[in-house]
């Protein structure tokens, strides 16, 4: 994948550059704001890291002018402002995801994946997920693990609907918190774990496979493993 | 750029102003009096020679010729009549005598007006500097007249003490403006120059004050009360930014010391995997201080305009149980839920959200198996009362005072506690002028209750 990443701090945009090179990521980097929009009008990118305090040309300009040029490039925004203004204007004037400094790089990685894969797929929703034996049906809003129905809250049925849109995919904590519960949340994020647990209490218990997996420091993927076959009774204490 | 004036220059102005007015009328006025004084006086005089002369020839009608010689001794026996001039004529117009005359006899009117028998006997009439009198008489008539000049020079003489007195006073009254606004500007240069040494950020130097609750103690007073706000502000802001820097500084300098000590040897991988993940976990919490820190310091510059809305308090209740619920079920508390109510208040909602979330998160955390958080709702007099019941640890007398302390942890407090949420709510109840109190129960717990003012336009719509 072919990263831009605008960012005029030389310190912030080496570390990032570093850790989402071994990723394998392929990223390419400005420190002005008029000449990373010069490059993203006339290079093909798969996906823009915006920072907002950009000399020449302001983030929030250099996403408005993008827009107008009508290039669809999928953005985060990765700035310093948390204010929920700056957010609520970031995100309007089309920015796809915003997330605030100092963040957890994981959660960069996370989110850049999960931006890629909402802006990429074009299919059309489908009427029922299916990771193993772990059923959901969208239409009837129903559950079922190995045939046997399991009764979920409103909000255990959204998060595990989108643990599932995700499989295979790490979800973070803070994705998790503002997807399903909003921003007012955000500074709870750790509590995710007891929600997560409840889930697994239902989704999990008695019915043999491990499908909710932690991932440490970071947040949750819900898939199939080959390697484990009973549920870890350690993490669900 | 308008230039004003001074004060004292404006004063001085004011009052030349008013004293020229004043005294301009008094002087006119005054010049009229005396004028018609002086008319009166010569008119007077005038008639009290005609009506001599007339005396004279009166008693002596029948021999004419002596008429003459008479008035003649009249006239040399009193210095008084120097000053007069006399014209005699028979009944011809032919003059009998005519002493020191002033111009000459020319007026024809005159010998009309003496053939006129309707005429009256006498008549005085002003005619160039002079006033004239004509007296008809058995043998012919008389003109008597007298110069008005020591008149005019008198008259002209109080003109001239009057402009004197009016641009004295004018100067005067001038000068007494100037120093009066001087002497009642004088406290207040001196207060300029007292705010200007005195250091507004530190110190306890403050406004002389006189004590005497005049206009100029009342502003001293008001500067005091001002430079109080000002310095308790910025010491808030400073003891903040110090206790923030020290929050900050704690994590920080043990990452650093585990860095140090990590470096001194090789190590095995594991180990370098297990330092790392201790410094993440502490990066996770700086940056969740750091958030924290930066949502007081918004939420204390209050609410923005544009995100203010009319919020139902029981709707964000609900979200925020709903939140907290799973967690408090696996410490082992039992939530109760409240009964429905309806409570409209205006503000942000998302800030109400973090409010409601601080005070939960706090109840949750100082609770253990087997506590209970409830909650009760009640309105009075248009404002929305949440209590917040907890039968957790309670809260000591002493931490009572501090809870809404930023940083302030009390006696067990959990390590993940960072003692910013509750000051937080209380900023945020603050920007939405409501106020936050804490009780402690005799029978334990807490209950934080929450006050907030109803929206008022939701109340008259369900009004």
């Amino acid at each position: 994948m072919k990263l831009l990443y605008l960012e005029d701090n030389p310190a912030a945009r080496d570390y990032v550059c570093r850790g989402l090179g071994e990723r394998g990521f392929e990223i390419h980097t400005s420190g002005d704001g008029q000449e990373g929009l010069d490059l993203l009008l006339n290079d093909r990118y798969d996906l823009c890291i915006l920072d907002l305090g950009l000399p020449s040309l302001d983030g929030i300009e250099v996403m408005r002018r993008l827009r107008q040029a009508r290039i669809e490039i999928p953005t985060l925004i990765l700035s310093a402002r948390s204010n929920i203004e700056d957010r609520v204007e970031g995100l309007n004037v089309g920015a796809d995801d915003y997330l605030v400094k100092p963040f957890s790089f994981e959660e960069l990685v996370a989110r850049i994946h999960s931006l890629k894969r909402r802006t990429s797929n074009g299919e059309p929703t489908p009427e029922s997920l299916e990771v193993s034996d772990l059923v959901m049906d969208l239409d009837r809003r129903a559950v079922t693990r190995s045939g046997q129905r399991v009764e979920l809250t409103r909000k255990e049925y959204a998060l595990l609907e989108y643990l599932m849109m995700n499989s295979g995919h790490t979800l973070s904590r803070k994705m998790i918190t503002e997807r399903i519960w909003g921003v007012e949340f955000e500074g709870y994020s750790n509590a995710i774990n007891v929600h997560i647990n409840h889930l697994r209490n239902k989704v999990e218990n008695g019915h043999g496979k491990k499908l909710i997996h932690t991932v440490s420091g970071v947040g949750y993927v819900l898939e199939e493993r080959e390697d484990e076959h009973e549920v870890d009774l350690l993490e669900m204490a | 750029m308008k230039r004003r004036i001074s004060i004292r220059a404006r004063w001085a102005l004011r009052y030349s102003a008013a004293s020229l007015g004043l005294i301009l009328t008094l002087s006119l006025l005054g010049h009229q009096l005396a004028q018609d004084a002086l008319d009166r006086m010569a008119v007077s005089k005038l008639e009290q020679y005609g009506v001599t002369v007339s005396e004279i020839i009166a008693r002596h009608a029948d021999e004419p010729l002596v008429i003459a010689g008479l008035i003649e001794a009249e006239i040399a026996g009193s210095k008084e009549w120097d000053e007069l001039a006399i014209e005699l004529y028979d009944r011809d117009g032919t003059v009998t005598l005519q002493r020191d005359f002033l111009a000459p006899f020319s007026a024809n009117a005159d010998f009309e007006w003496a053939r006129q028998d309707s005429s009256p006997t006498s008549q005085i009439t002003h005619r160039k500097g002079r006033l004239e009198r004509l007296a008809l008489n058995p043998i012919g008539f008389t003109r008597t007249a007298m110069s008005l000049e020591p008149f005019t020079m008198a008259l002209t003489s109080v003109e001239n003490i009057l402009f004197v007195l009016l641009v004295a006073s004018m100067l005067l009254s001038g000068l007494l403006g100037w120093w009066q606004a001087r002497l009642s500007l004088r406290p207040i240069s001196r207060i300029v120059e007292t705010a200007r040494a005195i250091d507004t950020a530190a110190g306890d130097q403050w406004m002389p004050t006189s004590g005497t609750k005049d206009e100029l103690d009342v502003l001293a007073l008001t500067l005091n009360d001002m430079l109080q706000r000002i310095r308790s502000g910025m010491d808030r802001m400073r003891r903040f930014a110090t206790q923030a820097a020290h929050e900050l500084s704690t994590p920080l300098t043990a990452s650093r010391t585990t860095i140090e000590v990590t470096l001194e040897h090789d190590r095995t991988p594991e180990e370098y995997r297990k330092v790392l993940e201790g410094l993440l976990v502490n990066a996770e919490l700086l940056s969740d201080s750091i958030h924290a820190t930066l949502d007081i310091a918004r939420s204390e510059a209050g609410l923005s305009a544009d995100r203010v809305a009319d919020v139902d308090l029981h709707e964000v209740l609900e979200s925020v149980i709903e939140f907290f619920e799973p967690i408090a079920e696996e410490r082992g508390i039992a939530m109760k839920r409240p009964a429905a109510f309806h409570a409209v208040v205006r503000g942000d909602r998302m800030w109400l959200h973090r409010m409601i979330s601080g005070l939960l998160d706090n109840a949750v955390k100082y609770s253990g198996r087997g506590d209970e958080i409830s909650f009760e709702y009640l309105q009075r007099a248009g404002i929305a009362e949440l209590d917040i019941r907890d039968t957790g640890v309670g809260i000591s007398a002493r931490d009572r005072d501090h809870v809404f302390e930023r940083f302030y942890r009390g006696d067990g407090h959990p390590d993940s506690s960072l003692g910013l949420g509750l000051p937080l709510a209380m900023e945020i109840a603050r920007a939405h002028s409501g106020n936050i109190q804490v009780e402690s129960p005799e029978r334990g717990g807490s209950i934080f209750r929450i006050l907030l003012p109803l929206s008022l336009t939701a109340r008259l719509g369900t009004a």
